[in-house]
């Protein structure tokens, strides 16, 4: 068992599924048992990629005046 | 909170909405299996941000809605005998049974307690010797490495008073068993995440190909739902149809192999009624051979005759065919307050997600 910190709510988790997770880790919770940890290096991947659609949806938004004449 | 608030971020989600609008050039059909999923798209208006030729058709992954109504009333039945304390999971108490539901039981002085994890049900059993404690287990693959963990501890410890009532269902034979079917008008489905969590994806690639159909891992808030539907949809527009994982931060391909091993070892798979549904063959989980002392079903042999509700529509609901507020009596003589059927009761119904989130967005029962 461990201390799990659910943005301010200190719980007491099951920890036998996840052997191998750290102080400090993030993980998926259900019904008292951590299931899954979150792996921050593909968490940090994932939002860039996301940034890179925004940056596209930036660069047409810039597009649109010049193509209208305004 | 980390991991969380950046999938709930308005511009990154408009992004994909976007993105989602540019790619989509035909009318398609896409089903979130998961009740989880279907209350986050009513919650953030998720099928208001996506395309109107793109339709999100609700699957049947709300455990308390698909756990049947002879188990409903066995638990029923159980809970009202000598000494019995019945523990179970919030949203269970609620739903109706032949007899009613289950909190109505503790209005007549039966031991019906509520619980958060399954291991307070083993605690239960060590302070009530006396007493015989009944777990009633419901879940999909996400709730079974938990329920599973409380019958070896009640093994190991020789907790005699403990048996458990399990009513659990696997979500790749309600796949295949919606897929398959002739009529069947989904395009694409969205794998519930935490189911493959647990799972991992490895037994979707079969149906994928089979069905030539996208089955795309997603996850749970509204950034997760919409970049789902995206890669879904860059598959459908370009006649591709494999597996895809759209949560890669809490989703590896094999799964979690400690708490599979467990499952393994606890239960075994067995055909299962799904509520509303019918009969999945090989959809469920049975205790295994070296866990059946602790089967409540055996503990307590009781007979009856279940009777359904005629007004509900909630197996059409749960296998896709009608929207919830499209059923007569919704919002009229099916509230929550007052359900007729299991999805206007759980945290993971149809129902309940529209009869919730709807008034959010009062162009959303106009345009359905």
């Amino acid at each position: 068992m461990g201390l799990a910190d659910f943005g301010g709510v200190v719980a007491e988790v099951c920890l036998e599924y996840l052997p191998d997770i750290h102080v400090g880790d993030y993980a998926i919770v259900h019904v008292g048992f951590a299931i899954s940890r979150i792996d921050e290096d593909v968490a940090l991947r994932t939002l860039a990629h996301f940034r890179e659609l925004e940056i596209l949806k930036a660069d047409v938004a810039e597009q649109i005046p010049s193509v209208d004449g305004h | 909170m980390k991991h969380l608030q950046e999938y709930r971020d308005g511009d990154i989600a408009d992004s994909i909405a976007r993105s989602i609008h540019e790619s989509t050039t035909r009318s398609w059909s896409i089903m979130e299996v998961c009740g989880g999923q279907t209350h986050s798209i009513m919650r953030y208006g998720i099928d208001q941000l996506i395309p109107k030729s793109i339709q999100l058709i609700h699957g049947p992954g709300c455990p308390v809605c698909v756990t049947p109504i002879e188990t409903i009333d066995r638990a029923h039945a159980i809970a009202q005998q000598p000494k019995v304390i019945l523990c179970t999971y919030g949203d269970m108490l609620r739903v109706p049974g032949s007899r009613g539901s289950l909190s109505g039981l503790k209005t007549q002085g039966c031991d019906v307690r509520t619980i958060y994890s399954p291991l307070q049900a083993c605690q239960i059993a060590r302070d009530n010797p006396n007493r015989s404690v009944v777990l009633f287990a419901i879940g999909f693959e996400t709730t079974a490495p938990a329920n599973a963990m409380a019958i070896k501890i009640a093994k190991t410890e020789k907790l005699k008073n403990f048996s458990v009532l399990v009513s659990h269902v696997l979500v790749p034979p309600a796949i295949e068993m919606i897929a398959s079917d002739p009529t069947c008008r989904v395009d694409a489905f969205l794998a519930a995440g935490h189911v493959c969590a647990v799972t991992g994806y490895e037994a979707y690639h079969r149906l994928a190909e089979t069905y030539r159909i996208p089955i795309v891992v997603t996850g749970f808030e509204p950034v997760d739902l919409l970049e789902g539907i995206r890669l879904a949809v860059l598959q459908l527009e370009k006649g591709q149809a494999f597996v895809e994982n759209a949560y890669q931060r809490t989703v590896a391909a094999e799964g979690n192999p400690t708490a599979q091993g467990v499952l393994k070892e606890v239960f075994q798979v067995t055909d299962r009624e799904w509520r509303g549904i019918g009969t999945i063959l090989s959809s469920g989980y049975t205790l295994s051979e070296a866990f059946r002392d602790f089967d409540a079903e055996v503990r307590f042999p009781l007979e009856w005759k279940p009777v359904e509700c005629t007004n509900c529509r909630a197996g059409d609901v749960l296998r896709g065919l009608l929207k919830p507020n499209q059923c007569a009596e919704f919002g009229k003589g099916c509230t929550p307050d007052s359900p007729l059927g299991a999805p206007m009761v759980s945290h993971e119904g149809a129902c309940a997600a529209y009869y919730q989130f709807s008034q959010l967005s009062p162009k959303m029962n106009a345009s359905r």
